[in-house]
């Protein structure tokens, strides 16, 4: 990182580490502005900078829009390639932690719409996000903005990924198909952790926690004991899921309606999280749920309300 | 002349005829090429800037073109990855004072990374120093990779005279002679 001093950045802090590399919040001291410099490791690479870089780099250069992060600049160093994106300085993460639920309840619909149109672009250039969570969604309170992000590292450019079992590691925002071997990774995926994220806004913890239970035993516990006619992935862990005991759905529609959500809005989520990703609701078509209705944000008119924050 | 007397030609909608393969993304194919051609003026380069260099010259440059040619028949390329591979040099050497002596590295580097945009399989760096007779070492060849990384941004999805040509080709619904002539001319 000793480097980005040459280029003009001032290192502020480290903000996040994965198996590409690290991820570093930075200032550029020309303009004043904080970036976040992505760098990842090419050291042991024989052949180069790999063509994944490459392409990914070049894919995300062409990506311009004000729900997505902007890619400012690229340099390579033969060791590390740098990634500096713009940086806003809230996380929607840190937003649900710092607010009540009560507090964050008003601004729930812009977020999410504008999470939503951002990744309705990705998904029209056929971009999978991959590691959509609350850190990745940030905040310009200024600008009233949303943009997405993706400084987890945890995947590079959403390579697809072949899995073995249902992989119980990863992000507790991962899609139960994408845990599963030989499963379609596509743009539903995606769709499927805004749906956490919604959740997590209306209630202000995470629908799937990590932690006491797995992953797997959450899903059971929330949609009941999946078949393969509402999951065709349970055909491929039907040994794993024989050990889950039969259990009535959780009734998640009650909770959320409890907790001041609309009934359009328990539609959209039940939409969002739906076990079979082939009737999962797009990202375009949840934009257009009667949720929105009362909103002004839509892909066609792309003037977002502004939300005051407490 | 009465105005009835003049029969217009309908134009022939080129791409009915591919509606039905999924490849051909009909539906997208006018934002493509609205997208190709506004993109087109960021991708060339003056025609001048050989005058700025000052050890190699245009005919160096075509020798370097003839040569990649044969290396792009070699390793049994797609045509894209050739007009890239000249795109790449030519936004390079019209940014990069390059002496004489690496003006072979700066071609092969392009062609390096243009497979690795392009292809599927890439050529890998020891052959593509053998097909220089170890000309550089593999050190030279990652260097200057770096550095043209940089140079030119990482951009390297610019649309080349080849998409164009394709277009046109289409357009025109020519045939196998029409198609050999024009890829010969550009």
């Amino acid at each position: 990182m000793e480097k980005v001093k040459d280029w003009n950045y001032k290192v502020v802090e480290k903000i996040g580490q994965g198996v590409f590399g690290e991820v570093y919040k930075c200032l550029n001291l020309e303009t004043g502005k904080k970036v976040a410099i992505k760098m990842i490791n090419i050291q042991n690479e024989p052949e180069g900078v790999p063509s994944y870089l490459i392409a990914g780099v070049s894919l995300l250069k062409e990506l311009e829009h004000d729900n997505i992060v902007r890619l400012l600049d690229v340099l390579t160093t033969g060791r590390y390639v740098y990634l500096v994106f713009e940086y806003l300085d809230l996380d929607l993460g840190s937003f649900i932690r710092k607010h009540t639920i009560t507090s964050i309840r008003p601004h729930i619909k812009t977020i999410l719409s504008q999470i939503l149109v951002g990744l309705a672009y990705y998904h029209s250039h056929n971009i999978l996000h991959g590691d959509l969570q609350p850190s990745n969604v940030l905040i310009d309170l200024k600008s009233k903005k949303v943009k997405l992000a993706d400084f987890g590292l945890t995947t590079s450019f959403g390579v697809p990924h072949i899995e073995y079992s249902y992989k119980e590691v990863g992000s507790p925002y991962k899609a139960p198909e994408s845990r599963i071997r030989s499963s379609v990774y596509s743009t539903p995926h995606d769709v499927w952790a805004v749906g956490c994220i919604f959740a997590e806004m209306v209630s202000g913890k995470p629908l799937f926690p990590c932690g006491k239970k797995d992953h797997l035993s959450l899903i059971v516990s929330l949609f009941g004991k999946p078949t393969k006619e509402t999951w065709p992935g349970a055909n491929y862990i039907s040994d794993l899921l024989h050990s889950h005991p039969q259990c009535e759905p959780a009734d998640l529609a009650e909770q959320l309606l409890g907790l001041g959500l609309e009934p359009p809005g328990v539609e959209l989520l039940s939409r969002m999280i739906s076990l079979n990703p082939t009737t999962r609701i797009t990202a375009r078509n949840a934009l257009n749920h009667p949720y929105f209705k009362d909103s002004h944000s839509s892909l066609s008119s792309p003037h977002y309300e502004a939300f005051g924050f407490p | 002349i009465e105005m009835e007397d003049i029969v217009e030609e309908p134009i022939v909608d080129i791409d009915s005829w591919d509606a039905k393969n999924p490849l051909a993304v009909v539906e997208y194919v006018e934002d493509l090429f609205s997208y190709y051609r506004k993109m087109e003026s960021f991708s060339c380069v003056s025609p001048e800037y050989m005058t700025q260099q000052f050890d190699i010259n245009e005919k160096m440059r075509a020798i370097l073109i003839d040569w990649l040619i044969e290396v792009h028949d070699k390793f049994d390329l797609m045509s894209e990855t050739l007009f890239l591979s000249i795109n790449l040099i030519d936004r390079f050497l019209s940014q990069q004072q390059v002496v004489r002596k690496k003006l072979q590295l700066v071609g092969l580097v392009a062609m390096l990374l243009a497979c690795k945009y392009e292809e599927v399989s890439v050529p890998v760096v020891g052959d593509l120093i053998l097909i220089s007779d170890k000309a550089y070492t593999r050190k030279e060849v990652l260097e200057m990779e770096s550095l043209m990384l940089n140079t030119l941004q990482f951009n390297m999805s610019v649309p080349t005279p080849y998409v164009f040509i394709q277009r046109f080709l289409k357009a025109a619904q020519s045939d196998k002679e029409l198609q050999l002539l024009s890829f010969f001319l550009i």
